[in-house]
């Protein structure tokens, strides 16, 4: 027997319907209990509509942990961490796609080959690096990395050299034939022609970034120095703040990364969809 | 003309990645690979031990409890993503209205972070308080301690991620059907083919190369877990979620034992490898490039 179009599409719909309510209901539920004041909570739980509106967890979440300075601290780690890799990563894309040298093949290898390596591997001596350079216990540590390429840049590499290639090689020689030097042509005629995967590199170093858990809980131990994301962990561990402030705390930590995919929805998509064509 | 300047900038361009590498990335795997041979705790001193933290590791039950656990969420993990995030692109897969806001709700949990992620379902399930048992309750049912029950907090935990990650793969899948041929989708609907023999013999063969991408990536990443075990579970109840990652961090810096740390790193990486290469063996049997 077949379906009719219409009923068909009615069915679709219901499915897609029923998946997106599993999808928003847990989100749903954080933003309600955030609003939501404690005595309320406490007595019923949480319930898919608030009867009462209050900002009052939020300040709460204010009193229980330094969440404003960890909000400063995450906006200046990864503004640092995305203007480092974009530099790096199209300074490394541009070698490996105007010029051609012997061992580029070689490197760009190695580059891909890093997405393989977990960060696990190289957790502890990399502690122990920071450690050593007095690092730990400082926002640096988080970003500087970036700068040189990091062990997540090879994403932005790969996108940004695929990006270069597609570039016509007249423009560039027409550039060198009138005294432009490389970096000259790679300021002005590479990198504009580009911008589109540019934004996409930004969009994926700030989510890399922001939303970044081991490295800060493995590097920053002074609580005034922690991200918002690794300032999670201390959440759990807080029995006297009740959950009123911990879903307020929740949301604020998504907002920045959500309002990003509201504004950049376009390259969010990109970047999944450019993840999947190296393979 | 330019071949000589044109090495100086060749390492110009390239300075900045190639002292990266070989400060955050090889350096440090080489001395990842020195410290697994050393008994070392963060403030003593090193000695070299050989292979015996390697030994050690064979003998101490935690270590195979976190991998076995590791193996249990992945097995959990990698095909529930799959089969949910490839089931949700065909149905995206078609012209209907409304189509790029239901995909664009599917990828929003992947934007947040695996922390607030493991945080909002630890208070969704949260008995007697959270919304899911609310929602169970006003229809009769009494909700398990999901994540305090040692045999369903793995699953509980897989599918948390499960929720996150679907989203992410949906789009990838989505992209690789834009491949899958038309003409032959449509000879096969007039010679009456049904929709499911279609999908098997038309579109799986074609996005193929895309399921052989999303399967080693969702293993590695599977492999990696911590963020979510950490936060909603600290590794309990009984053990049931330690995976590998959380107890190599928990060896590095709780326990200060950085050498067996170092070699469980490097344990876990071979079996990932190991487990990437028999995914790569297998491809010519089940991934058909163009």
């Amino acid at each position: 027997m077949r379906m009719s179009r219409r009923s068909q599409a009615t069915l679709i719909y219901a499915v897609l319907i029923a998946l997106a309510i599993i999808i928003l209901l847990p989100v749903w539920s954080m933003v309600t209990t955030a609003f939501t004041p404690e005595g309320i909570v406490f007595m019923d739980g949480a319930r898919l509509w608030p009867s009462k509106l209050t900002f009052e967890n939020f300040r709460k979440l204010g009193k229980a942990f330094p969440f404003g300075r960890w909000y400063v601290n995450s906006v200046i780690t990864s503004t640092l961490f995305t203007v480092g890799q974009v530099i790096s990563c199209s300074m490394t894309a541009f070698a490996l796609s105007y010029f051609s040298f012997r061992g580029r093949d070689a490197l760009l290898l190695v580059v891909l080959g890093t997405i393989m390596l977990p960060f696990q591997v190289i957790m502890v001596p990399l502690f122990w690096l920071m450690k050593t350079i007095g690092l730990t216990n400082s926002l640096v540590a988080l970003w500087l990395p970036a700068f040189f390429g990091d062990i997540t840049g090879s994403f932005g590499i790969f996108l940004l050299r695929q990006a270069f290639l597609q570039i016509p090689k007249e423009y560039s020689e027409a550039a060198r034939l009138d005294g432009a030097n490389p970096f000259k042509v790679f300021t002005s005629i590479y990198l504009p022609m580009v911008r589109p995967f540019l934004s996409v590199v930004v969009v994926f170093s700030f989510m890399t970034s922001w939303n970044d858990f081991i490295r800060p809980i493995v590097y920053i131990t002074d609580m005034d120095l922690m991200t918002v994301t690794g300032g999670l962990s201390f959440f759990q561990s807080q029995w006297s703040v009740s959950w009123g402030p911990l879903m307020a705390g929740t949301l604020l930590a998504t907002l920045p990364t959500l309002v990003l995919y509201l504004v950049a929805q376009k390259q969010f998509m990109q970047m999944a969809v450019s993840a999947g064509i190296k393979g | 003309m330019h071949e000589r300047q044109d090495r100086w900038w060749i390492t110009a361009f390239l300075a900045p990645y190639i002292i990266g590498f070989a400060l955050f990335i090889a350096g440090p795997i080489v001395f990842s690979l020195i410290m697994s041979g050393s008994k070392w705790s963060l403030f003593g001193s090193a000695s070299w031990v050989g292979l015996s933290n390697y030994v050690a590791l064979l003998r101490d039950p935690m270590f195979r409890r976190s991998l076995v656990n590791t193996a249990y969420y992945g097995i959990m993990v990698v095909p529930g993503e799959i089969v949910a995030a490839l089931f949700i692109a065909v149905l995206l897969n078609r012209k209907l209205k409304c189509i790029g806001l239901f995909r664009a709700v599917y990828f929003t949990p992947f934007v947040m972070s695996l922390a607030s992620v493991a945080l909002l379902w630890t208070w969704f399930l949260s008995p007697n308080f959270g919304l899911l048992s609310n929602l169970l309750m006003s229809v009769g049912i009494v909700s398990p301690g999901w994540l305090q029950t040692p045999a369903l907090a793995m699953p509980t935990i897989a599918a948390a991620s499960i929720w996150r990650n679907t989203g992410y793969y949906t789009v990838i899948f989505l992209a690789g059907l834009q491949a899958v041929p038309t003409d032959q989708l449509e000879a096969a609907q007039v010679d009456g083919a049904s929709p499911w023999r279609q999908f098997w013999s038309i579109t799986l063969p074609a996005i193929s190369p895309t399921l052989f991408f999303v399967l080693v990536m969702a293993t590695l990443w599977a492999g990696q877990a911590i963020e979510l075990p950490y936060l909603m579970t600290q590794g309990g109840p009984e053990l049931a979620t330690l995976t590998a990652v959380q107890y190599i961090y928990m060896n590095a810096f709780q326990y200060g034992n950085m050498g067996a740390a170092a070699a469980m790193s490097w344990v876990l990486f071979l079996i990932m490898i190991a487990v990437t290469a028999v995914y790569f063996g297998s491809q010519h049997k089940w991934v058909f490039y163009e």
